[in-house]
């Protein structure tokens, strides 16, 4: 079941929803026999000049859990994006396999291909790809007009998917009236509307202005508690990947630099790469208590503080007790401690 | 209206459904249903009152020029110098050819190709001149090179001016753009012999024909595009301080270099277009000797020139446009890669040692063992296609069979249907459809239109002793929906396969430069001898060279249709047909009526090539202004004005089409 | 308004520019214009062969342009001209186009004269340009005589040799057989092509009542064509069509009879009252010249007005160039050189 590279920075979740093993995508007069090659770690510019191949993702495994979001983050040319259009074969892995609720999507033939992308996933796009001959109904309906639903079932189900992102009653409305953050709605309820089990998101909000952009993210970590909804999100934006991520993985020219949760790559970067991105990032904001706590003791507590709280969101408990705060699990459990001192020090380094 | 959203209501207005929209149509319906009663019980004929004397007039002051065209003023000392220098012009062009010599002509040709547009143009540039020589049309060849080239000079002269203005000027826009209808669709046969009582026989007439013919595409293209330079980068220019002249030069310009580019193209196209009937005036070009073959009834021999015809327009073009085609395999031969300054001088050094080289060695003609004579394989292929295709092939029972239908079935009934129309009731019909596409203005325009050609007035002949213009209008009219409508439906899936193939699009492109360049009078034989002589044939000649534009068209649109949303429509699980019946071809949708819109135009401003087939009526009438024009140039003007009158109605009213469903700005 | 006026003044400015940016781009684009072509200009006139345009100074030996229209007829006469003329010290150029334009070109002295004119097409030239205008002189005959008719392949008279005159068309069944698409099922087809030509076809029909639908095929081609397809598949065909024509040496037509030519009937024709019921008069063709010839090249003129060739020689050199393949300056020249005596008739 492991692959032999043992590289298995996304590979960690039981019974995931998408399993990604080896996957390569090479641009190229025969790009196939790049994959796996020793060329295919020269420098970019040598092994263009040499092969007239680029290789734009390498031997990429990921896991996704259900209900997890999962963020790509990476600057652009980091292969971000063609990660995300092979997990449905938008773009055509050069090597490996992807794997979405059991069904081999790199194997499937094409009608299994266009029930996965009808029934199983949808996409949020960084432009939003609306379609401008259409009203907004029909825009969010498209999906299901390509299911086969009858038009009445669907208008139906589009217009109560509109309400659910706010835009209640412009579903006669045709795209170029609205603004983009509410184009980026309708494509948001596009890819609700066919109730699928996987959402990919690439760049979604990109395009918008911060303010805009923050209410969105909110929607999405709505849309995360409230339906559980599997996410790959890419983004180039590190604070977006923080903010709403489960699991990040950090992408450079093709391949994953790092997996983990944002406290992991903030706490334990990688390698320099990372380090730089993550450097301003204020410690605080991402780190759970319970990655600073300090063994269960006698006590007494000034209360209790659930263990995924964030460090910032503690400081106003710390600073009104003198107690030490104690840390429980989700099921109740007490795991550790903190104290003002613990927290002042995450505070502390968090310039360095 | 409940538009409560967080972020914020949008400014604009939501289409109205509902019942305020159904009262909005009740006036108009019973405006035009009562007109459409006048209409019926007035005259169903044009009354004769409103005949305004156009063709009289017309005569008259073509009488007035032939009776002074040897002493007036206006002749010696305006149009005589301007018809001494074009004249100069062609011959220095020719001397400036015939020094070069066709090895140096050759030479310039991939010289010019490489400087523009790199290697690949330099080389299908200097293979197709190759082939004029092989050919053995050399000399005609360069004499109608001679013509072009001044002619195209001369448009763009005009042309890019004038696009200037129009771009920057909606006013200048307006008044132009009637001018530029005209000049585009009456058909030069009306105008032929005065231009020669003004500018005398040979070249200059043959220039001035080009240049009419040529000069709108100059003046659209050229105003397109400066009309299209985003607001951002005039803003950019302003912020600068640039005054108004140097935003012209070194911003708009620079901007709508690709536009204007693509004008020269049409330019040329257009020239070539027009260049049998020019040396109909006395030009020794390769228009000349397709007329040769024609009159003895040769294909063959007709078709070799027409071959070198379309060989230099695809020359001229490859070299003049290649910009527009980025190759996107990586080249076979990498080129040491020069400054443009060293590769001018290389490519001038190349041009002036081929001269120098064929000076020395006393090359002039092209040698016997390199030519080809084809004429005789055409004749045979042509005799084949003419001994086969005409009767007996299966299911469709042959050309013959084809025509018959067509005739007899399509456009005889529905030319006695158009006649048979109360004339007023056409005209309120067709302002109906006109207020449905865009609204009122566009419906008093086109009902404008109409009502002129009822002031036409009638001339002689038919059953009646005499017929009047509105009758032949909707003779012509019926066979040029006809021939549209043929025309798109072959037209829209060849443009959609070229849109999705780039292999179809390989394949097709010569075929279609040479449907568009061929001169029609090489074909009009076999058309003849496949569908007989009469309406069928008018509207295969139309048919075979208005499908082009339609087909590039269609083509374009669907490659330019924004990758985002044909990708979301393929993550969604659309088929390869659902994306291209759901997102391409709606968003293609433009262009696709640009195609048509053309296609239109173009069979319009076939209608007298047509009449050369035997389809008469309109076009007839304004060929009989070329071969009798003392007696004929009024009703060949009357005629040639109607035609302008239907494609202006058809042209606009398609046009809106193309534009009014949606503002189809791209999100 | 200012952005109006401003508009105007870039205008003219932009006419200024492309000027200058054609002059300019004319290193690496086709030469045309006046800049770099001022070198040309000194040389290319006297480079190229005579000009076309009549000098002002006569002198015997100096250059004429004759037209040559788009039939071997014509061709024929003018190259047998050129050689003669040619042999005499003048430059001769021979410039094919249009029968229409040669009027305007010999009107304004560009051309100075055509040998072949059908009188019956260019009645309106007549009057205007050598009765009113006299710009044109008339040259005198050409010799052969030339006519228009009701023709039909001979194939048909052979099956049917009523339809040899004009009485046979009367019968609806008969004409039946000429029916195409165009005419519908009930009439026969009546086929006119080239609109120069004169035609009364439409009234002849009218007047003798006879079944018969009138359609244009508009061209030469079309006709030529018309009988091609006729002969081959043996579908009856009635058209107008004229002698002398190259296609008449090729297939067998036969020449329908229609009402003998009356006083009364070309009265009709004078007057365009739309009375005309008879044969096409018979063509006399003749020779017309520019009214600057005479002064120009006095030699010139003489032959031109003394040149006659008959009607067996004119048929005797257009075969061998449209049977034998011959290019119709060898032709001519072959000719010339057998029949020294004629042409030396001319000069004299």
């Amino acid at each position: 079941m492991l692959p032999a590279h043992g590289d298995l920075w996304g590979a960690s979740v039981t019974d995931p929803m998408i399993e990604v093993r080896g996957l390569w995508k090479v641009y190229g007069h025969r790009a196939e026999r790049i994959v796996g090659s020793p060329e295919a770690d020269l420098p970019r510019n040598e092994l263009e000049a040499r092969t007239g191949c680029v290789v734009a993702m390498r031997e990429v495994d990921l896991d996704v859990a259900q209900g997890e979001v999962f963020v790509v983050m990476g600057l652009s040319g980091s292969g971000k994006s063609t990660l995300v259009r092979c997990l449905t074969r938008l773009i055509e892995p050069t090597a490996g396999t992807v794997r979405i609720g059991g069904v081999d999507v790199t194997k499937a033939d094409d009608q299994q291909l266009l029930d996965v992308r009808r029934h199983k996933v949808s996409m949020v796009f960084q432009h939003f790809g609306l379609l401008p001959h259409r009203s907004l109904v029909d825009n969010v309906a498209f999906g299901l007009e390509l299911q086969g639903a009858d038009k009445a079932q669907r208008r139906e189900l589009a217009a109560s998917t509109l309400e659910l992102v706010g835009l209640r009653g412009m579903g006669s409305y045709k795209p170029h009236q609205l603004s983009g953050g509410q184009q980026q709605r309708v494509g948001l309820a596009r890819a609700l509307a066919t109730n699928p089990d996987i959402l990919l998101f690439d760049e979604p909000f990109s395009a918008l202005d911060p303010l805009i952009r923050r209410e969105m993210q909110d929607e999405v970590i709505r849309l995360r508690t409230e339906v559980r909804k599997t996410m790959v999100f890419i983004t180039h934006d590190l604070s977006e990947a923080l903010r709403l991520g489960d699991r990040i993985a950090i992408m450079r020219d093709g391949r994953f630099v790092q997996v983990g949760t944002p406290a992991e790559v903030v706490l334990n970067p990688a390698d320099d790469y990372v380090r730089n991105f993550v450097r301003d990032v204020p410690r605080s904001h991402v780190v759970p208590v319970d990655a600073i706590m300090d063994p269960l003791g006698d006590g007494p507590y000034g209360g209790d503080i659930a263990g995924d709280t964030k460090v910032r969101d503690v400081v106003g408990r710390v600073a009104t007790t003198e107690l030490p705060l104690r840390v429980i699990d989700p099921s109740g459990t007490p795991v550790g401690s903190i104290d003002r001192m613990g927290v002042l020090s995450v505070i502390a380094n968090e310039d360095l | 209206m409940a538009l409560a959203t967080a972020s914020g209501p949008s400014n604009a207005t939501a289409p109205t459904f509902g019942v305020a929209g159904t009262r909005r149509w009740i006036l108009p319906v019973a405006a035009f249903g009562l007109l459409a009663i006048v209409a019926i019980a007035v005259n169903p004929n044009v009354p004769s009152w409103m005949d305004i004397g156009l063709q009289k007039w017309v005569r008259d002051r073509y009488m007035w020029t032939v009776q002074n065209s040897n002493t007036s003023w206006i002749f010696t000392s305006v149009f005589n110098p301007l018809s001494d220098a074009i004249n100069w012009m062609v011959e220095s062009v020719q001397w400036i050819l015939r020094t070069l010599r066709w090895p140096g002509v050759l030479a310039l040709f991939a010289a010019i190709g490489w400087m523009t547009a790199g290697i690949r143009a330099a080389v299908s540039g200097g293979l197709a001149m190759a082939a004029i020589a092989v050919l053995d049309v050399w000399e005609p060849a360069m004499v109608t090179l001679s013509i072009m080239v001044t002619a195209v000079s001369i448009a763009l002269v005009i042309g890019i001016p004038l696009g200037i203005w129009t771009s920057r000027s909606d006013r200048a826009e307006r008044v132009l753009r009637g001018f530029l209808d005209t000049a585009q669709v009456m058909p030069a046969f009306v105008y032929l012999i005065p231009v020669t009582i003004f500018f005398g026989i040979k070249y200059p007439p043959a220039v001035i024909a080009t240049v009419i013919y040529a000069v709108p595409p100059a003046v659209r293209l050229t105003s397109l595009g400066l009309r299209s330079v985003p607001t951002v980068m005039n803003e950019v220019g302003e912020s600068f301080g640039c005054t108004s002249w140097q935003q012209l030069l070194k911003v708009q310009l620079p901007m709508a270099r690709s536009t204007i580019l693509l004008g020269l193209n049409q330019v040329i196209m257009m020239a070539f277009g027009i260049v049998v009937i020019a040396s109909l005036l006395g030009a020794d070009d390769l228009g000349n000797l397709v007329l040769k073959g024609l009159q003895k009834n040769d294909v063959g021999a007709a078709f070799v020139p027409g071959l070198g015809i379309v060989l230099l327009a695809v020359a001229l073009d490859r070299i003049s446009t290649g910009e527009r085609s980025t190759p996107t395999r990586p080249p076979l031969i990498k080129l040491p890669t020069v400054d443009r300054r060293t590769g001018t001088l290389i490519a001038l050094g190349t041009v002036v040692v081929a001269a120098a080289i064929a000076k020395l060695a006393d090359v002039t003609a092209i040698p016997d063992a390199l030519t080809v004579d084809i004429s005789g394989t055409i004749n045979d292929a042509v005799g084949w296609v003419q001994d086969n295709l005409r009767k007996g092939v299966p299911v469709i029972g042959g050309t013959q069979a084809i025509n018959d239908f067509l005739v007899t079935d399509v456009l005889e009934p529905l030319r006695k249907f158009l006649v048979w129309l109360p004339w007023l009731l056409v005209v309120v019909v067709v302002a109906g459809i006109a207020y449905l596409s865009k609204g009122w203005r566009l419906a008093v325009g086109c009902s404008a239109c109409l009502l002129l050609i009822g002031t036409m007035g009638d001339i002689p002949g038919g059953a009646d002793g005499r017929t009047h213009l509105w009758d032949l209008s909707m003779d012509t009219l019926s066979q040029v929906l006809v021939a549209i409508v043929i025309s798109v439906a072959i037209a829209l899936p060849l443009g959609v396969w070229a849109g999705r193939s780039d292999r179809a699009q390989q394949v097709m492109r010569p075929f279609l430069d040479t449907a568009q360049v061929m001169p029609q009078f090489v074909y009009l034989i076999p058309v003849l001898f496949l569908f007989g002589v009469g309406r069928g044939a008018g509207v295969v000649a139309s048919v075979i060279y208005a499908i082009p534009p339609c087909i590039r068209l269609t083509g374009l649109g669907l490659r330019e249709v924004p990758y985002t949303p044909r990708e979301a429509a393929i993550s969604f699980g659309a088929t390869e047909r659902q994306e291209l019946v759901k997102v391409q071809l709606p968003l293609a949708f433009r262009s696709i009526m640009l195609g048509i819109n053309q296609t239109i135009l173009m069979v319009l401003a076939t209608v007298i090539i047509a009449a050369l087939v035997g389809a008469g009526a309109l076009g007839l009438v304004a060929y009989e202004g070329f071969t009798k024009p003392i007696q004929k140039i009024g009703q060949s003007a009357a005629a040639g004005l109607s035609i302008v009158f239907l494609a202006i109605v058809l042209d606009r009213i398609t046009q809106a089409w193309g534009t009014s469903p949606d503002q189809q700005r791209r999100s | 308004m200012k952005t109006h006026r401003r508009s105007v003044k870039l205008l003219a400015a932009s006419l200024a520019l492309t000027g200058l940016l054609v002059a300019c781009g004319s290193d690496d684009e086709e030469t045309t214009d006046p800049g770099t072509e001022a070198p040309a200009a000194t040389e290319a006139p006297g480079a190229t062969e005579a000009p076309a345009e009549g000098g002002e100074t006569p002198t015997s030996g100096e250059g004429i342009v004759l037209a040559v229209n788009p039939w071997t007829g014509s061709a024929v006469n003018a190259n047998v001209a050129k050689v003669v003329l040619e042999s005499l010290g003048t430059p001769v150029e021979l410039l094919d186009i249009d029968e229409n334009a040669t009027w305007v070109g010999m009107d304004d002295g560009s051309i100075d004269a055509v040998l072949e004119v059908w009188p019956s097409g260019h009645a309106a030239d007549y009057e205007t340009y050598i009765t009113g205008k006299q710009s044109v002189v008339d040259l005198g005959l050409l010799g052969p005589s030339a006519k228009i008719g009701w023709y039909v392949p001979t194939f048909v008279v052979e099956e049917h040799p009523e339809l040899a005159t004009w009485e046979g068309f009367q019968d609806p069944e008969l004409a039946k057989l000429f029916s195409t698409a165009e005419s519908g099922d009930d009439l026969g087809q009546f086929l006119m092509g080239d609109p120069s030509y004169v035609t009364f076809d439409e009234q002849i029909i009218a007047n003798l009542e006879l079944p018969l639908k009138y359609v244009v095929a508009g061209s030469e081609a079309g006709l030529i064509t018309s009988i091609q397809q006729s002969i081959d598949e043996k579908t009856p065909l009635l058209l107008q069509f004229w002698q002398p024509h190259w296609l008449q040496s090729k297939v067998e037509l036969t020449e329908v009879k229609l009402p003998e030519v009356t006083e009364e009937c070309l009265a009709s024709a004078a007057a365009g009252d739309g009375g005309y019921a008879c044969d096409y008069a018979v063509d006399e063709l003749y020779k017309a010249a520019s009214a600057g010839l005479e002064a120009k090249n006095a030699t010139a003129f003489k032959v031109l007005k003394n040149l006659q060739l008959t009607t067996d020689q004119q048929n005797e050199i257009a075969a061998m160039i449209d049977s034998d393949g011959m290019a119709p300056a060898e032709a001519a020249a072959a000719w010339v050189a057998a029949n020294a005596d004629v042409v030396a008739a001319w000069s004299a």
